[in-house]
């Protein structure tokens, strides 16, 4: 399993690296700070990833943003995006399902939380 | 500032450190409003600005060694000085909590700027007289003191 975790929090980013490493040991986790270093990193690794778990609320390029410029990307087209947002605000919610969001995870979380989004992106 | 927006703020702040830190904070005496003046905080504080169909700001205050406990529980490790994890864990909580109020308050569109995190003694921050705090005393029974407060108006 290979993911890319788009946050500007190193905390958050933490957190969820350790999620992951408990669901697959040998996870393969790429940070980036903002969605600009996170389309960067996405093209370096020829966008392959098993998913993408992207943050909202960030500086230089918002959640939204990188969302909207990863689905118009014919290499990134389809690929998984988990959006985790502390505004659940339902349209906000409706907003990012419509802009191409796979999933969604409202803050805050328990770790079997995140668990749940990510079996649910896998196993579809 | 409507006393109603209170309990948004309240119940996001204890959901909050309850998923994420495994502690579950209380109301810890009267809600006070400054109108202005001068208002004395603890030693760490991070505030974040509201925007979208309000103006104002939420800030979160508490002792430096409360905030250590508090984000160390987040990141489930423990802090033992002030560092980058402290001050980034601090407004992600804020950032947290900021976000579940607003989702409380879905009429009102709020929308949240980045947070701020600043530390040091004898810090005091200053209330305009058009720009009311509310302050809401709360606690961890397990650590100490801290504040949430507010100052918010419909746009």
């Amino acid at each position: 399993m290979k993911v890319l975790l788009i946050d500007d929090s190193s905390t958050m980013r933490k957190i969820q690296r350790r999620v992951l490493t408990e669901i697959d040991p040998a996870v393969d986790v790429i940070e980036a700070g903002n969605g600009k270093e996170g389309l960067d990193r996405l093209k370096e690794n020829n966008y392959d990833f098993t998913f993408v778990l992207c943050d909202i609320n960030m500086p230089e390029m918002n959640g939204m943003e990188t969302l909207k410029a990863i689905r118009s990307i014919p290499e990134s087209i389809k690929l998984p995006v988990i959006m985790c947002t502390s505004v659940a605000e339902k349209n906000q919610v409706m907003e990012a399902i419509k802009a191409g969001a796979t999933n969604y995870l409202v803050k805050p979380f328990q770790p079997e939380d995140l668990k749940n989004k990510i079996s649910a992106v896998l196993n579809k | 500032m409507k006393i109603e927006y209170v309990n948004p703020f309240v119940e996001a702040a204890v959901t909050t450190f309850k998923s994420m830190c495994r502690v579950e904070p209380v109301r810890d005496g009267k809600l006070e409003l400054r109108e202005a003046g001068f208002i004395n905080t603890y030693e760490l504080i991070g505030v974040i600005g509201l925007t979208g169909g309000v103006k104002g700001a939420v800030l979160m205050t508490m002792d430096l060694n409360v905030g250590m406990k508090a984000v160390g529980a987040f990141l489930m490790d423990e802090i033992k000085e002030p560092n980058t994890d402290l001050m980034d864990g601090f407004g992600e909580l804020l950032n947290i909590i900021a976000g579940a109020a607003a989702a409380k308050l879905e009429g009102l569109h709020v929308s949240l700027a980045l947070p701020t995190v600043v530390i040091g003694q004898n810090q005091q921050m200053h209330a305009k007289q058009s720009n009311p705090w509310l302050l809401i005393p709360m606690k961890f029974p397990e650590w100490g003191k801290f504040n949430i407060e507010v100052s918010m108006e419909e746009v």
